[in-house]
């Protein structure tokens, strides 16, 4: 309950801070302005959450249930996109078609910024599905084959309905995702309820616009959580019977695997041929360079800054999110669903409200943490709360509730069940929590600028201020670049092979 | 002695709330192998729950020995029971060894050097004891579903719990492992002494294994006695088929005769003594109720058409309807030998001599809720 008190201070803000004038809403509400920006936000949130549905189970399907050759080489690359924030990616795009094609202007506007955001963000859902494909009983889709059904109906009758969670947790997290996206669209030049009110308040200096707006932006994220719950239905992950699954048998592509091998490669260079090659490309120009002035150890003080709030924030937000998540999946009932919606809220807010709350309330009431590292961590776990809650709902959803029953049969108290039971059997999702905390700590830019102690400086704002020159100028930005993905990597590495990680015995 | 006294439970449900136990009275004696045999859904799983501790009964009693472990004001949690449970499945935890699984009631971390060898020698004993001997660093995944079950089992029996509850553990076995699994088990706990709960719906396995049954129906126990008490002797018409082939005829009650023990009543088979009295029929109809094995073919027996029959090897069961043009009641014959008539023919059936049939009755509250 703490908890989810916590996560909804940014939304009290932004109804009671007197920003909400009844005309200055209407009048906003009313411009055409408004409306291009709604309509705008939805077209992109839309867009990028069905291409990453297609895209991340079509490659988990592809890699879990086909005989594809170099299938657990392909199981990681696929993922591996998940290390390079969205803002970077985009980045590498524009500065990539501006030294090929400087007159294009494809990849602005809404296609490009759908195309561009799918593929950095598609393994949200590819990851999830694959870790559900391979928790499915296989016996299940037999038995629908021995109905009568082809593999093809059997799949869309059993095995689908069952990727639901998966799918819908994953689809959520994206959907979110676009509508408080700044960094990424802004370079791509797509304007948004979000971009729009970033500049309504570092620009324009309209805070109280820039509220109206947010309630706008959160009245959406609030549809988009009725949305998802009517879509996921109850959980019911579970799995009763003790059996272990065993491996499914694989669909035989036949002659048609070295097509889709090709369709791989192709996707590969476009999510992470292009940023790499970028990133490369700056790299080497910048060492070539003579006059090289580089500010190496600026560079080292914020690598060590961001590894230090993305610690600290995992640490922060698993410890949070664990009666969250165990609530929502062993006593579903209203108030559990409340308070698990609830952290939801604040993350679909953009980072630059929460922030404007955060600032808010601690010059009022808890002035010593006002711009200290304590308040930006307290900040992006409220930002990222519902990442981990969503995890671990997934391991919890595998620690069932028989084996607690037989824990406590043999004598075991229910503390000491919860430590040596549920904690272990749900460990593989905590971690996976806590991971995908630490690598949107690490890519976090809106929330970072505003609330960031002077003198600390992270990857992703020192990367940032290389965008504001004239001249776009990859070289002075690519070892940020590159810092920044290699400390995502990492983290995205470890939850990769968590998730992928399947024992080879029967 | 385990006893259950008043138990009563209902879930909450949509659209009607569902009564899962409704006054259960049960008694198990110490030591001794009782089995609650029941359909899917009379409320047997339920009961297990309530025994071990995992559920709350609304109202009602459950004592071991002289501990009240349930009553209006008590909860025992099920960790301070001393009741071991088996379950379906197995329920082997995922994340631990063979030998882990065993030893995971004996204690947790924080052991000495000593606790701790004497533990993986309690895990040594257990396992032998099952006979998987040197399984300790297996994982469950690697057992087949006979070797989890055992392991299980081992698992339960490690604290030494004065109860040992088995939820149906055998019914994912094939059969001949099943039949070999339960009668090992049945010794082993008879050996150590353990008292045994097996709930199940196989009226074999509760009739061969236990030493006592409880039959179940929406939720209360209609029938605890022995197996030959509950074959033999059924409650009313439903046990009666339940725990096995039923015959049943209507009947009238004969004039009293001249054996009171033993009255007759009249049916399409003749004059049959029946046991256990005409109850509330003194004056008119009845059913009787006879086992197939009662009834044997002969010539001078009533005449019935064959309508099929079933070899089973170690007997064969031949079904007759009564009267030469076969329009008469059901009758089923079990015959010993393999001398089966052939379908179509007409034979004599009677009731083998000295055979006693059961006056039974309709459950008349049941019948009105069904």
């Amino acid at each position: 309950m703490l908890v989810a008190l916590l996560a909804l201070t940014p939304v009290a803000y932004l109804l009671f801070r007197g920003g909400i004038s009844l005309p200055l809403l209407l009048r906003e509400l009313s411009s055409p302005t408004t409306g291009i920006l709604v309509t705008n936000t939805l077209l992109l949130a839309l867009g990028v959450t069905l291409t990453c549905a297609g895209l991340g189970v079509a490659l988990a399907l592809l890699v879990v249930r086909t005989d594809l050759p170099a299938r657990p080489l392909l199981t990681v690359l696929f993922a591996l996109p998940l290390g390079i924030p969205s803002f970077v990616g985009s980045y590498t795009w524009v500065a990539t078609f501006y030294e090929l094609a400087p007159r294009s202007t494809f990849i602005y506007g809404l296609p490009g910024a759908v195309i561009i955001l799918s593929l950095a963000m598609y393994p949200y859902i590819y990851l999830p599905v694959v870790a559900a494909l391979r928790g499915l009983d296989p016996a299940q889709e037999e038995a629908a084959r021995s109905l009568g059904t082809s593999a093809a109906v059997a799949f869309f009758r059993v095995t689908l309905p069952q990727l639901r969670t998966a799918i819908a947790g994953g689809g959520l997290i994206v959907a979110l995702h676009m509508f408080a996206e700044f960094g990424a669209l802004e370079l791509l030049r797509f304007r948004t309820l979000t971009t729009a009110i970033v500049q309504r308040v570092t620009v324009l200096s309209a805070p109280e616009a820039a509220r109206t707006l947010s309630l706008v932006l959160a009245v959406g994220s609030l549809a988009l959580l009725v949305l998802d719950l009517k879509v996921r239905g109850r959980p019911s992950a579970a799995r009763t019977g003790g059996g272990v699954a065993r491996a499914p048998s694989l669909w035989r592509l036949g002659r048609s695997r070295w097509l889709w091998l090709g369709a791989s490669g192709f996707l590969l260079t476009l999510a992470l041929g292009v940023p790499l090659s970028a990133m490369g490309g700056g790299l080497v120009r910048l060492l070539l360079r003579p006059d090289a002035a580089f500010d190496w150890a600026r560079l080292i003080g914020a690598t060590q800054d961001t590894a230090q709030y993305a610690l600290a924030t995992a640490l922060a937000a698993s410890i949070a999110a664990i009666p969250v998540s165990l609530l929502a999946v062993r006593y579903p009932g209203r108030l559990a669903m409340l308070t698990e919606r609830s952290t939801w809220i604040a993350h679909s807010l953009p980072g630059v409200i929460v922030s404007l709350a955060l600032v808010y309330l601690s010059v009022r009431w808890l002035y010593p943490i006002y711009q200290t590292s304590s308040m930006l961590v307290i900040g992006y776990v409220i930002l990222y709360l519902p990442i981990a809650v969503g995890a671990q709902q997934v391991g919890f959803g595998h620690a069932s509730p028989q084996f607690d029953n037989v824990a406590r049969s043999l004598g075991v108290r229910s503390l000491a069940t919860f430590f040596r039971v549920t904690l272990p059997l749900a460990l593989p999702g905590i971690a996976v929590g806590a991971v995908l905390v630490m690598l949107n700590v690490g890519k976090e830019l809106t929330m970072t600028l505003l609330l960031h102690p002077t003198g600390t400086r992270t990857l992703a704002t020192a990367l940032w201020a290389t965008t504001e020159g004239e001249v776009l100028d990859f070289a002075a930005a690519a070892p940020y670049a590159a810092a920044l993905v290699a400390i995502t990597a990492i983290p995205a590495f470890v939850m990769i092979r968590q998730t992928l990680r399947r024992p080879a015995r029967r | 002695m385990l006893s259950l006294r008043g138990v009563s439970k209902t879930f909450v449900a949509k659209p009607a709330p569902v009564t899962a136990l409704q006054d259960v009275d049960l008694d198990v004696g110490a030591g001794g192998f009782t089995a609650i045999l029941g359909a899917s859904g009379c409320g047997k799983t339920t009961l297990l729950r309530v025994v071990a501790g995992f559920d709350r009964c609304d109202r009602g009693e459950v004592t071991l020995g002289d501990r009240v472990l349930t009553s209006a004001g008590t909860q025992v949690p099920p960790e301070l029971r001393g009741i071991g449970i088996v379950p379906q499945e197995g329920a082997l935890f995922p994340h631990l060894s063979v030998g882990q699984n065993v030893g995971f009631g004996l204690g947790g971390w924080a052991l000495s050097g000593r606790t701790r060898r004497q533990r993986s020698e309690r895990v040594r004993e257990l396992l032998e004891l099952v006979g998987l001997p040197g399984h300790e660093a297996r994982r469950p995944e690697e057992l087949s579903g006979g070797q989890q079950q055992r392991v299980a089992l081992a698992r339960a029996l490690a604290p030494l719990p004065e109860v040992v509850l088995l939820d149906e553990p055998f019914s994912a076995l094939d059969a001949t492992l099943r039949v070999e699994l339960r009668e090992e088990v049945r010794d082993l706990l008879r050996s150590l002494g353990t008292t045994a709960v097996l709930v199940t719906h196989d009226q074999e396995e509760a009739l061969s294994l236990a030493d006592h049954v409880a039959v179940m129906r929406q939720g209360r126990v209609v029938q605890a006695d022995s197996p030959h008490g509950v074959y033999a002797s059924p409650a009313d018409q439903q046990v009666a088929s339940f725990v096995g082939e039923a015959i049943l005829l209507p009947a009238m009650v004969a004039p009293p005769g001249t054996d009171p023990v033993h009255p007759c009543v009249e049916c399409a088979l003749g004059c049959i003594a029946v046991q256990g009295g005409v109850g509330g029929s003194m004056l008119g109809k009845c059913m009787v109720m006879l086992r197939p094995e009662q009834l044997e073919l002969a010539d001078g027996g009533v005449k019935a058409r064959v309508m099929s029959t079933s070899f089973f090897g170690h007997d064969s069961v031949v079904r007759l309807r009564l009267g030469v043009d076969g329009s008469g009641a059901p009758v089923r014959v079990r015959l010993q030998g393999h001398a089966v008539p052939r379908v179509g023919t007409v034979v004599g059936v009677r009731v083998a001599e000295g055979t006693l049939g059961r006056v039974t009755t309709h459950d008349h509250q049941e019948h009105a809720t069904a």
